[in-house]
């Protein structure tokens, strides 16, 4: 564990770094950022929401099965295609990471140097 | 302190090291020359245990580094050719990030780091971004991180490069010192001159094998001729080149 967050503190010093160093165009492509964040969020539940209303319309039946499988199945897709993608980053930033040579050589077990570079 | 027995490395059909072997005793500093391609970070990245020798064994500190990676890595310095370090660190940080994967403690790491960040100049700029360092500055860096830690096997690929002549002559005075406190140092280099300065034992690799090994002396007697230098020596054994 300790040796897990030793990898992990060069993320927080540079996110701190980041942050000290930045200037005001730093903090509006952040701002910029969040607020289409925010803004697709909304998007997506509003149209879920509608989507919801136009199916309350038909049985009540048909409306309980597309709720239950259909969500099921589309946050089932997302998990998976999280995992995945998860996978994907480490091994990209594993094998494409500047510092690899460093890390490597140093007396790091390999299965902690890999999930920390899922962060 | 460094063993290397039978050590072999393909790529492909192209046999990169054949059947190297290579001992580096503690207080000694062994130097490694070669031309391009003749196997030297190849041999060198075996070492480290960046690459799987296809055969062979090779032991640091007494530890197998592909049996016992971990072990042996922890006495193990390690200089790339190229350095790659992380560019949003200050220098403190980063050498705080490299105490802590070593497991040194906190009042040794940080006399220890003090000091050689003033050896090599850089103790005014520990609070600085890394990023806004020269190749030289990034380089003494990565020295003091390695020194820093007192290691028992230091292996060093063409750490020269990038360094100013002030920062070249720091780099032999600690290589000396640490030799003189029973440190196993591997140089590689391209510059003979730095080898036949420094190197107890020096050996001459060309197309993945030893072509001769000893010390300076003993390799112009090696090579019974009338050659004065080591580079004349290195020339002879590993090109075409006529004299």
């Amino acid at each position: 564990m300790k040796e897990f967050l030793t990898l992990l503190s060069p993320i927080f010093w540079t996110l701190k770094n980041e942050l000290l160093s930045s200037g005001r165009s730093f903090y509006k492509k952040a701002f910029f950022y969040t607020l289409s964040s925010l803004a697709f969020i909304l998007l997506v539940t509003k149209l879920l929401i509608s989507g919801m209303c136009e199916l309350q319309n038909l049985s009540p039946e048909i409306f309980n099965i597309i709720l239950i499988k259909g969500y099921s199945l589309i946050f089932l897709i997302i998990f998976f295609v999280q995992v995945i993608n998860g996978a994907i980053m480490s091994l990209d930033r594993y094998y494409q990471s500047d510092e690899l040579t460093i890390l490597l050589t140093s007396p790091v077990n390999r299965t902690a140097l890999f999930f920390f570079k899922a962060f | 302190m460094i063993e290397m027995e039978d050590c072999t490395k393909r790529y492909g059909d192209l046999t990169a090291v054949n059947n190297l072997t290579l001992k580096v005793s503690s207080s000694e500093i062994f130097g490694l020359l070669g031309p391009n391609g003749a196997g030297k970070s190849t041999t060198i990245k075996m070492m480290v245990g960046l690459l799987r020798p296809d055969s062979g064994l090779i032991k640091i500190g007494g530890k197998d580094i592909s049996s016992d990676p971990l072990s042996a890595k922890r006495s193990l310095a390690y200089i790339p050719e190229k350095s790659h370090i992380f560019d949003r660190l200050t220098a403190w940080e980063y050498i705080t990030f490299i105490g802590g994967l070593y497991g040194l403690r906190e009042e040794a790491f940080r006399n220890n780091a003090e000091e050689y960040l003033e050896t090599f100049g850089l103790f005014k700029w520990k609070e600085e971004l890394i990023s806004s360092f020269s190749l030289g500055m990034r380089q003494r860096l990565l020295l003091t991180s390695s020194f820093m830690r007192k290691p028992k096997v230091v292996i060093l690929d063409e750490p020269h490069n990038g360094l100013d002549p002030k920062g070249i002559r720091l780099l032999k005075d600690c290589m000396l010192g640490m030799r003189d406190e029973g440190t196993a140092i591997l140089l590689s280099t391209h510059v003979i001159a730095i080898a036949e300065e420094l190197c107890d034992n020096i050996a001459i690799i060309n197309k993945g094998s030893i072509a001769a090994q000893g010390s300076s002396d003993n390799l112009k007697d090696y090579a019974q001729s009338d050659d004065k230098t080591l580079e004349d020596i290195f020339l002879r054994l590993t090109s075409d080149y006529k004299l």
